[in-house]
């Protein structure tokens, strides 16, 4: 981050604190931008291992009775796929984005609890190994990633697979629940003096929602896998209907956090397109207000619509239409982000970068899945389409046509600021369409599948179902889009050496971030600014309402630093250039910590432990494991390291 | 800057409104037009799993919502998508002339009017859907026969029952019969892990859950075969739990149930007298987890309480069209190779844990491949013709799924 030369200016003098390089420095980070790549550089080449297990899937059913991979072993590629995807690719990717860009939206110097930060990463990636482990062991989850009740139970799923899933999600669930603790307590204290939650930029608005979410809905998948933890360690029965346990609850308890988890994928998804389609348009973003209610609505109405996963399962006419009810509910605040993203771009200056490309596409992608979402409301057609190819057609229309199609947007869009160099515009345009038409063509033929009754979670047909055509479109769909992935990836690889420097404001974008070098100095905000408006730079530069000159003052430290007749300067770079060295006093920063890192390896010993017949400590009936002994240990000493950690160095 | 002057500079450099509405229009139909092109490859292939060929009311109720909500769903896709193409061609500047377009923040009116909009249509699709809903629950309490299914891992057995759930003594494995026009009610029961019973042509799916018992209802309105499958992962070999619905006249129905309930009586004990039919010695060997009705010694657990080791019916094997659940045709090279070595065949299956390569010489394979064969009614097996019959690959010895190699996940329970 720090190999970017900038030019330096006598009056601007060095940095307050100089970012520090070598891997202990990122071993020991407590930055929210330095975690924030962590996570995405995490969460990317997950999303690769999900993608090649994607590749595995179609490759097997790309022919009818095709020997490529074995039942069990498709299983296992389809049950890691899902989880991968999930837990590991799509939460993480939005949880490095919230990381690096929602401090300096608000402009705040960090997040709130730094180290509990660099915590949350620490184990998200203990979780991630927990789970790939099981390859190395020969005993890889093929439950599925959801896991249902009883064929997980050691009945059926005799082996040490499920435990390594089991526990895998229950680590990955302490990570999301730590940042999303941290980003909510970060948003709601941490804003710049002015930065009212109603002059919030939406993407600020989609992490505090998707947090809060994640707060409320991980407790329940805790929950569920608790019981599933001691169904299958300690010989409970909760899931076991022959001993009086019904494996519906645990399809309950998994749901009341699965649907608003499809939330907590899809809403950075809405904030990024929020972000994005207004820079490009040049306009505000259309009924903000609306949006931000929407955002909320869709929230609070996510909590109440899981059972809609189980309309077959037989609860009855009555549960079934209520649920059916909440669910078509939904689709109105969703419907209404839809329209205002259009009504952004009516009458804009549309500019289509691929930024732009991928958060139209985005939009347009995502309206397919919204709409096939609102077919399978009907519960009577959801008999059909309910486990069919038409369901995996619609969420992945929701969370690549949706998520990914945003992410890959927001890194088009945000790549700048993190590297302070732009990504080739030329590839990327390339990239926006190889990935249009691969999604297309492997996922939309999905719906034909699904009407001709092809189930999910078939490793093998046979040549009379009928499904061989659409199954030979969608592999090959599937090597473009997986071609595409390969044009991003040298994009990146590409522009990381030779790509065109940024400058603090490329696209001429209206939020905080902007205002601010790139990549942003460890510090982010020399001085806190003071907003006034919701989008500040371009309040600064155009005007209050954005159209016309206006004299309008931001002022930072008390100062009037921007007014219309010196619309190029950013708030903070004119605060730079004001009489630096006398004002470069102290800025609080806290020190890097390898406590968080030691906290979360014994988090990790005290996980893996049970998933070992060997080592144990014998002793008389009991046979507890070494590692997770060892793991509270050292959980202990990180704990208790931290808890005594100065701050900061004394001066 | 002021509006007016703003649109006149941009009319001047951007074509007209109705050449941007005709360049959408024409990439839209060519769109529709390809796809049409491609779903008509597929056209002669015969769908077996098809969800838009009701041949029962119940599916056909859901058949007529699926086309209501189908063609709302495509005026909004056309919409919505229509206004992102004509915004992106008509509003596109890639240069920056320096100029603001209109800096609208919102419209409170043109807000509401697209939250109550989708609101009303949604209105539209919840009636006929609760209605539909109770309806189905309705029809579900009582028919003309009752039909019990029992999910395993992976097949499915099926008892028979009249009206008042009478058992008539006919248990078939991964077929249902069905006599037309009569409303059958179909429970479900599974005491391993989650099924779902699918036949799209006949009815919606519907799970088939331990410790609960579902009920659906399927008054077939025409004679013929339909396809069903299990549509719930439930382990190694959920793709191979494919079944058979044989929808009859109410005469072969009822002729069938007394073929079935007759069996085919022998033994295999070889020193029985003659006039006795007499089974290969080996297939006692069998009948410790498989029924023949009318056999001597036939009595393996069936229906909720039978072990998980506990194998289809056998009785009338030769009428049937398919081995292992869908996955081979009935044929004698695939019933020997089933025989040699099961787990080959269909990783996974319970027999497979008792019948290993060698297990069975070969001349017992060969003659319990030619017995079974032979077990059929007196009156030869019935035509079932209506559709055409969904036949399975046959089984070659050199598949590539003949050599996968065993995860050691591979055997669910022990």
């Amino acid at each position: 981050m720090a190999s970017i030369a900038r030019p330096t200016t006598q009056t601007i003098a060095r940095p307050v604190i100089q970012a520090p390089s070598g891997l202990w420095s990122w071993l020991t980070t407590i930055d929210h931008k330095r975690i924030g790549l962590l996570y995405g550089v995490t969460a990317f080449i997950l999303f690769l291992v999900g993608g090649i297990e994607a590749l595995l899937i179609r490759t097997q059913l790309i022919v009818p009775q095709n020997g490529v991979l074995t039942a069990d072993q498709y299983n296992s590629m389809f049950t890691m796929h899902g989880t991968t995807m999930i837990f590991l690719a799509i939460m993480p990717l939005s949880s490095a984005l919230f990381n690096y860009i929602m401090p300096l939206q608000i402009g705040a110097r960090d997040v709130a609890f730094p180290r509990l930060n660099a915590f949350s990463y620490w184990v998200f990636l203990a979780g991630a190994v927990i789970l790939n482990m099981s390859w190395l062991f020969g005993t890889v989850p093929s439950q599925g990633w959801y896991g249902y009740a009883p064929l997980t139970d050691n009945s059926w799923n005799p082996t040490r697979a499920v435990d390594f899933w089991m526990i895998g999600l229950q680590v990955l669930g302490v990570a999301s629940i730590a940042a999303s603790l941290n980003f909510i307590v970060t948003i709601l204290n941490l804003r710049a003096p002015g930065v009212t939650m109603m002059r919030l930029p939406i993407f600020t608005w989609a992490t505090l929602i998707t947090s809060i979410m994640i707060v409320l809905a991980f407790p329940s998948l805790t929950v569920g896998l608790i019981l599933l933890m001691m169904d299958r360690f300690t010989g409970t029965h909760f899931y076991a209907p022959a001993a009086g346990g019904d494996p519906l609850l645990w399809q309950h308890l998994f749901w009341i956090f699965g649907h608003p988890e499809v939330y907590i994928m899809i809403l950075p998804a809405f904030g990024i397109a929020s972000e994005i389609i207004p820079v490009f348009s040049r306009k505000p973003l259309f009924g903000y207000a609306v949006m931000v209610y929407a955002l909320a609505a869709i929230a609070f109405l996510g909590f109440g619509v899981w059972a809609h996963h189980m309309f077959t399962t037989g609860l009855g006419p009555t549960v079934n239409s209520v649920f059916a009810s909440s669910t078509m509910l939904i689709a109105v605040p969703t419907g209404v982000k839809i329209f205002n993203w259009l009504g952004t771009m009516w009458l804009g200056h549309l500019r289509f970068t691929s930024a732009m490309l991928f958060a139209v596409g985005m939009v347009s992608m995502f309206t397919i899945g919204g709409i096939s979402g609102v077919m399978e409301a009907v519960v009577p057609i959801d008999q059909h389409q309910n486990d069919s190819y038409l369901v995996i057609a619609h969420f992945h229309y929701v969370l690549f046509g949706g998520s990914m199609f945003a992410i890959l947007g927001a890194i088009y869009y945000w790549f700048p600021k993190f590297s302070g160099r732009l990504l080739n515009e030329k590839l990327g345009v390339w990239n926006f369409w190889l990935t249009f038409i691969g999604f297309n063509a492997t996922f939309f033929p999905m719906h034909f599948l699904g009407l001709e009754g092809m189930p999910r979670r078939y490793y093998s047909y046979g040549d009379h179902s009928g499904w061989a055509f659409w199954n030979h479109i969608v592999s090959f769909g599937s090597y473009l889009l997986a071609a595409s992935i390969l044009v991003f990836l040298y994009n990146v690889a590409r522009s990381l050496q030779h790509g065109e420097i940024a400058g603090d404001n490329p696209w001429d974008a209206p939020t905080l971030e902007w205002s601010i070098p790139s990549p942003p100095p460890p510090y982010n905000f020399r001085e806190i600014p003071t907003v006034t408006h919701r989008d500040p730079l371009w309040a600064a530069k155009y005007g209050e309402g954005h159209a016309e000159e206006q004299a309008l003052d931001v002022t930072v430290g008390g100062k009037t630093i921007a007014r219309s007749q010196a619309p190029d300067e950013s708030p903070a770079r004119e605060a730079a250039r004001r009489d630096p060295v006398e004002e470069n006093t102290h800025i609080h920063m806290p020190n890097p910590s390898y406590y968080p890192l030691i906290a979360a390896f014994g988090l990790f010993l005290l996980s893996v432990g049970p998933l070992f017949d060997e080592p144990r400590i014998h002793y008389e009936s009991l046979h507890l494991p070494l590692f997770s002994i060892i793991g509270i240990i050292v959980l202990l000493l990180g704990v208790y390291g931290w808890s005594f950690e100065p701050a900061e160095t004394p001066e | 800057m002021n509006r007016r002057s703003h649109d006149q500079v941009e009319q001047s450099r951007r074509p007209g409104r109705r050449g941007i509405v005709g360049r959408v229009l024409t990439l839209g139909t060519l769109a529709i037009i390809a796809l049409l092109a491609l779903s008509a490859c597929t056209a002669d292939e015969v769908k077996p799993y098809t969800t838009i060929s009701p041949a029962s009311p119940l599916a056909a109720d859901i058949n007529s919502l699926y086309k209501l909500v189908f063609w709302l769903a495509l005026i909004v896709f056309i919409g919505v998508q229509f206004v992102i193409v004509y915004s992106a061609l008509k509003f596109r500047k890639p240069k920056d002339e320096g100029t603001r377009p209109p800096q609208i923040h919102g419209n409170k009116r043109i807000e509401i009017l697209w939250t109550i909009i989708p609101a009303i249509i949604l209105l539209v699709l919840l009636v006929p859907t609760i209605s539909t809903l109770f309806h189905q629950d309705a029809e579900a309490k009582s028919g003309d026969l009752t039909i019990d299914v029992y999910g395993k891992q992976w097949w499915w057995e099926i008892h028979y029952g009249d009206a008042q759930g009478q058992n008539l003594g006919v248990i078939t494995a991964n077929e249902v019969h069905l006599p037309v026009n009569q409303k059958a009610i179909i429970r479900l029961h599974s005491n391993n892990v989650i099924h779902s019973f699918w036949v799209p042509q006949l009815a919606g799916k519907l799970d088939v859950i331990p410790g609960h018992v579902n009920t659906m209802a399927i008054t077939p309105k025409d004679t013929g075969n339909f396809y069903g499958e299990c549509a719930e992962f439930c382990g190694t070999q959920h793709a191979w739990m494919r079944f058979k619905v044989v929808v009859q006249s109410e005469n072969d129905f009822y002729t069938w149930v007394n073929d079935w309930r007759t069996g085919n009586p022998g033994t295999t004990n070889q020193d029985a007298p003659a006039g006795v039919a007499k089974a290969p010695a080996s297939f006692a060997i069998c009948l410790a987890c498989h029924r023949v009705n009318g056999m001597e010694n036939s009595n393996a657990a069936v229906g909720i309480s039978a072990p998980a080791t506990a194998g289809p019916n056998l009785t009338n094997f030769g009428c049937r069209d398919t081995l292992a659940a869908g996955m081979l045709i009935n044929n004698k090279d695939n019933v020997e190779a089933w025989l040699r070595d099961p787990e080959s065949v269909k990783a996974g299956n319970w027999m497979g844990t008792v019948i290993k390569k060698g297990t069975l010489s070969e001349q017992e394979v060969e003659q319990l491949a030619t017995y079974l064969e032979s077990l059929k009614p007196k009156g030869g097996c019935l035509s079932y013709s209506g559709q055409p019959v969904d036949q399975p690959v046959s089984y070659p010895a050199a598949s590539p799924a003949a050599s996968p190699v065993a995860s050691p996940a591979a055997t669910p329970g022990s």
